[in-house]
């Protein structure tokens, strides 16, 4: 051992990067079959071969180049390893040559462990390839990956999708994780593999520049479901998708190998594309290279579109299992009381001063009305009670618990699952008639929805576009004009019901053409662009088939197409949308604004109240394709126009 | 069991429970407010990134903390854990008798499947001793479920863990 000695700690103090591992001789470790093993890497071509690169999280940069997306230096044995996988991949093999490590001398961590044991996916996959001979390269064991693995108890995995959350704009998306289910004990104690961001800031400003471009590090985490459970149907009340992965126990074992290797590693989180869902696809894609579930995306990645890829593999994902938010528990319990239990539960949630009416029930309707209330009142408490509400949620529980029955089932309907949905990217292709003749128009959206489109496995009534694109052509001069460049334009139309009220918002923001001929400071006639920013708060409800709302909306708008360049003021918008959710549906909206400040000075008056309406008309065709009639109405101007739409 | 020798032996659990909570309450996980975010402005942006602040305590790497071990809850605090992360829905499931929280607990508490309806029935019938108002905490609840589950000869032969 002792001649050794210095050489191992020499490669020690290196660091991480094991330059020159080939000079160690240790044991029965065999340099020449190094040497050999190196010479059949080269004639395999195995370091540009898809199942390592995949292992290495490689991405093409431009042809033959290569870029891993780990960004934690220690993910790599190379100090060239991040972008020359075949340099990892010597590295790596000559690696697993070393002797074992001598122990840790002070907090063990996963730099200490033999290269063999920190990369078991690499070792698993290399002996694949190259069948190792154990006499001439010794097997290290691995006790801390071992019982890993035995506490993680995973005998099967599911793909957890959370519904998309329309009150959080950011997470309109959704979000996706595994599940690694253990054979007993329920789904709750289950363990998860979660790829987040750790945000190192809360700075509102920062925030969501930082997601978005990736400053944040992302990196995997283990967080127990009913954690997840909580934070999605309890307190931001979004439904859970569960898909069970059919995949056999060496498969399982890849993943987590895989998932031993990336744990410590940093990868930079982006909000569009290198985000969970990408990630996930990853990960599954080093447990089986051959389902090649990252080669499609570049640009961006939505979590529905993840879903869409991963269940379009039929032999790999089972038909999903729903579990439903608080929000749709409620609305279950409440559904299920007679009009009078109803009332009763509704003051109930509030106050227990009708307790003596709720005893002259039968037990188990008094357990229908107090589940009913408790319910009610965790809602309205929204995860964030006060001293008196914990009270009151207290003294229900304790009424409850004198009732000793079981509660019914609340029976809930499973809505479409979310990758039967129409597809986030469309362009759409029209011709229409206008004042100043006819035009052909172009339209383009990276994403996603909008209350017009077939609603199917969307949230009913929500509007979130981005990227949306409009150029119109005339037919006559042939000269293009941009109709609208939109940012992001995102309405939440959740309609109030009975006991809930909830509030209906939107907001708006991008380039848009200025809809009136009048005064317009420095442009003329169409064409006059200006940037702005509208929204408000607003209330939405059933009215029959209709789904019908109003909004209050402040707006500013900069730019040449605006009076003096400026404009600000409050507005007023009400409408509906009407129609089943695939078929034909309808749209009507009318629009007043009334600019404090505009060409005219402040406060200009009356006259300068600008009112506009619009609608369209949607038929859908298939899921991702319908024909859509828009029409809109400014002043004495008219205008109309047909267009296809298909989703991508 | 006989009355007289119940007493003195729930006397002494409850003076033992006091003097232990205060040193309970120490050790728990701080699962209890990990998720909910007091700042709303951070709660609206953290979807951006789907950042929980959960992701830190349940890193995948070496290291122990408090109530973990290679990011996963080590076994012996995993009943604190479900506890603290699940204080309301297990008040909601003992006050009703059923629920999968219930269900859960049950689990870890290493139940066999045949005590398990009267496990389900002693919880809510000992709601109120077991969450004697709004204030107690999930450790406490916990401790108090787990003394009286003591008491009876039947969840001790049949519940590995209380």
């Amino acid at each position: 051992m002792r001649p050794h000695l210095s050489g191992i700690l020499a490669l020690l103090l290196a660091g991480p990067v094991y330059a020159e591992p080939a000079s160690v001789v240790h044991g029965q470790a065999d340099p020449a079959y190094l040497a050999e093993l190196r010479l059949r890497v080269e004639e395999l071509d195995l370091g540009r071969s898809h199942g390592w690169r995949v292992l290495g999280h490689y991405k093409g940069r431009a042809p033959g180049q290569w870029l891993s997306q780990a960004d934690g230096e220690d993910f790599f044995l190379s100090p060239d390893g991040a972008d020359d996988p075949e340099a990892e991949l010597q590295a790596t093999l000559a690696a697993f040559f070393l002797p074992p490590p001598p122990p840790p001398a002070g907090e063990p961590s996963h730099l200490d462990q033999h290269p063999q044991c920190r990369f078991p996916r690499r070792y698993a996959w290399l002996d694949e390839q190259l069948g190792f001979d154990p006499e001439r390269l010794p097997k290290q064991g691995c006790p801390e990956l071992e019982d890993w693995k035995q506490r993680l108890g995973a005998t099967r995995v599911t793909l957890v999708f959370a519904d998309a959350y329309i009150n959080n704009p950011a997470s309109m998306f959704g979000h996706t994780f595994l599940r690694l289910d253990k054979a007993q004990g329920g789904d709750l104690l289950a363990n998860t593999v979660n790829f987040s961001a750790e945000p190192w800031t809360s700075n509102p400003f920062i925030y969501p520049i930082a997601g978005i471009v990736g400053w944040f590090p992302g990196t995997y985490a283990t967080i127990p479901y009913y954690l997840k459970v909580r934070e999605y149907n309890a307190l931001e009340n979004r439904d859970l998708w569960e898909y069970p992965l059919d995949i056999d126990a060496e498969e399982l074992d890849r993943l987590l190998d895989h998932l031993w290797e990336i744990g410590p590693v940093v990868f930079r989180y982006h909000y569009f594309d290198e985000n969970c869902s990408y990630q996930l696809l990853a990960l599954l894609e080093a447990m089986d290279p051959s389902l090649r579930l990252t080669d499609r995306y570049s640009a961006w990645v939505f979590p529905t579109a993840t879903l869409r890829a991963v269940t379009a593999k039929t032999d790999l994902v089972q038909e999903p299992d729903f579990r439903p938010s608080m929000y749709r528990e409620l609305i279950a319990r409440r559904d299920a009381l007679l009009p009078d239990e109803r009332r009763l539960a509704r003051s109930l949630a509030r106050s227990l001063d009708e307790l003596a009416e709720l005893e002259t029930l039968e037990a188990p309707r008094q357990a229908a009305v107090l589940d009913a209330a408790w319910e009610l009142q965790r809602y309205r408490a929204a995860g964030e009670p006060d001293p008196a509400q914990r009270a009151h949620d207290q003294a229900l529980l304790v009424a409850r618990r004198r009732v000793s029955v079981t509660s019914e089932a609340p029976v809930i309907p499973t809505p479409d699952p979310p990758e039967r949905g129409h597809r986030g990217g469309m362009s759409a292709l029209g011709v229409g008639q206008g004042p100043q003749g006819s035009f052909a128009r172009l339209r383009l959206r990276a994403a996603m929805h909008d209350p017009l489109a077939s609603q199917q496995s969307y949230v009913p009534g929500t509007r979130l576009e981005m990227g949306h694109l409009s150029l119109r052509l005339p037919l006559d001069s042939g000269v293009p004009s941009l109709e609208h460049f939109i940012l992001f334009d995102a309405a939440s139309l959740a309609p109030s019901e009975p006991w809930i009220t909830r509030m209906a918002w939107r907001l708006r923001t991008g380039w848009e053409q200025q809809p009136f001929t009048e005064q317009r400071g420095d442009c003329q006639g169409r064409g006059c662009i200006a940037y702005g920013v509208s929204g408000g708060p607003g209330l939405a409800g059933k009215l029959g088939p209709l789904l019908a709302y109003g909004f209050f909306e402040g707006e500013a708008a900069l730019g040449a197409g605006v009076g003096r360049h400026l404009r600000l003021g409050p507005g007023a918008a009400g409408g509906f949308v009407l129609g089943p959710p695939e078929g034909i549906r309808m749209l009507v909206e009318g629009r007043a604004r009334y600019p404090l400040w505009s060409a005219q000075g402040l406060f200009p008056g009356a006259e300068a109240i600008e009112v506009l309406v619009e609608g369209g008309i949607a038929a859908h065709l298939r899921t991702n394709l319908e024909l859509r009639g828009l029409g809109r109405l400014v002043g004495e101007e008219a205008e109309g126009s047909l267009e296809v739409w298909m989703n991508w | 069991m006989n009355r007289l020798v119940a007493f003195p032996l729930v006397l002494a659990a409850l003076t033992f429970s006091n003097a232990a909570l205060a040193n309970y309450g120490s050790a728990g996980c701080g699962l209890g407010s990990l998720i909910i975010k007091d700042d709303n402005m951070l709660q609206l942006f953290a979807g951006t990134t789907n950042g929980t602040f959960a992701s830190q305590t349940f890193g995948i790497t070496f290291g122990t903390s408090n109530c973990t071990t290679g990011g996963i809850v080590r076994a012996d605090k995993e009943q604190e854990a479900f506890a603290e992360a699940n204080l309301d829905a297990l008040r909601r499931d003992m006050a009703r008798g059923q629920g999968e929280h219930l269900v859960a607990l049950a689990s870890l508490l290493e139940c066999e499947d045949e005590v398990r309806t009267d496990l389900y029935a002693f919880t809510q019938d000992r709601y109120e001793s077991v969450f004697p108002s709004e204030d107690t905490t999930a450790l406490q609840a916990l401790y108090m479920l787990k003394i009286q589950l003591s008491q009876d000869p039947t969840f001790v032969k049949e519940c590995g863990r209380i």
